[in-house]
């Protein structure tokens, strides 16, 4: 039950031709009840968080801020004791250097499959960092008639296929003939 | 006001810069201290994060074009400070930001430099669950009284949205608070 008769006084302000001159805002009343309950709410919180500092950090604060400030704009200082000249040597050095070294460098790369062990290739495919999607794979076979193809069918002997069968297969119902 | 600009002059003057700072460090470092606080919750972070801060503003203070309130600058410069550290945080450990702000919480209570009763144990366990905008914004309006006005021009959000983020806050707070009744 709505302790605030909410609607009745709605009514009573609309049906009034005149309210003396006086108006409320927007839906005043709609979101009395709302604004009222939170407030309520909010005032059955506590007012303090808890949090506490340790004794006299506060006054030693000013100080330690404006040594760390200092600090750190020395190293901007240092920073600054290189003229850029010396920088544009020393980059354009660096640069050519690179470029000398990745054009002699092309013959190193591994292009040879053989070389790699294949317990790194395997821990690779593990890890799942190949990724092959149905076209790369496709890609690979060579194009062959269907008629060519023969399907061998001497791979497996019988009496190796009866053995792997009587030991995995549990449900029995399926081997009786 | 006529006060700010002063000051902002002369923080962008070399030869006074520093005495402006010092003044500066002097009558905001409790605010922006309890506002850290508030976000990291415990004394040493927020220690670092504080001395960060101001680093940032003396670094950055030339830079400031004084569209808006000095004081809301600095203010800024802590929160995202401050919620970049809990990010940071969250990466070492490789965990959410929620899950480093529910460890922060776990803490609090065999926390040293928190004094708080059950109910203020519970109230900070209550803000954590709320997404981090609406932990600023009541954080904020609750704990540091700021106004509606203020608080749209430093977290940048219309009033509007502002108001409806901390009545959800409050909402559900009172609701996690109700389900935790343990006296």
């Amino acid at each position: 039950m709505k302790p605030f008769k909410v609607t009745e006084v709605k009514k009573q302000m609309k049906d009034k031709k005149n309210n003396n001159g006086f108006n409320t805002p927007k839906d005043y009343f709609e979101d009395f009840e709302d604004r009222l309950f939170h407030k309520i709410s909010e005032d059955s919180l506590p007012k303090e968080s808890g949090f506490k500092t340790p004794e006299g950090y506060f006054d030693q604060l000013d100080s330690a801020i404006l040594e760390s400030v200092e600090a750190t704009t020395k190293q901007v200082k240092v920073i600054s004791l290189f003229s850029k000249k010396t920088l544009a040597y020393a980059a354009a050095i660096a640069a050519c250097a690179i470029l000398v070294f990745s054009l002699t460098n092309t013959n190193n790369s591994i292009t040879n499959i053989d070389s790699i062990e294949i317990s790194s290739i395997e821990s690779y495919i593990e890890e799942g960092n190949l990724t092959l999607d149905s076209y790369d794979i496709a890609s690979l076979f060579k194009e062959e008639y269907l008629d060519s193809i023969t399907i061998e069918n001497e791979f497996i002997s019988e009496d190796l296929l009866e053995d792997y069968l009587l030991e995995y297969i549990d449900d029995s119902s399926i081997l009786i003939e | 006001m006529v006060e700010e600009k002063e000051l902002v002059l002369a923080l962008q003057t070399v030869s006074q810069k520093e005495k402006a700072f010092r003044e500066l460090v002097s009558q905001y470092k409790e605010r922006l201290y309890w506002h850290i606080r508030k976000i990291v919750l415990n004394h040493d972070d927020t220690d670092d994060v504080l001395q960060n801060t101001f680093i940032k503003i003396f670094k950055n203070v030339h830079h400031f074009k004084g569209d808006s309130k000095l004081f809301t600058w600095m203010y800024r410069i802590a929160t995202n400070e401050a919620i970049t550290f809990i990010n940071k945080k969250a990466k070492q450990k490789n965990i959410t930001i929620e899950g480093v702000k529910e460890l922060l919480i776990s803490k609090l209570e065999s926390d040293v430099y928190f004094e708080g009763d059950a109910i203020q144990l519970q109230l900070q366990k209550a803000i954590a669950t709320l997404p981090q905008k609406q932990q600023l914004v009541f954080n904020m309006k609750y704990f540091e009284n700021h106004t509606y006005e203020n608080l749209s021009e430093i977290l940048n959000t219309s009033v509007g949205g502002l108001k409806s983020n901390y009545h959800l806050a409050v909402k559900k707070i009172t609701a996690f608070l109700k389900s935790n009744e343990t006296f």
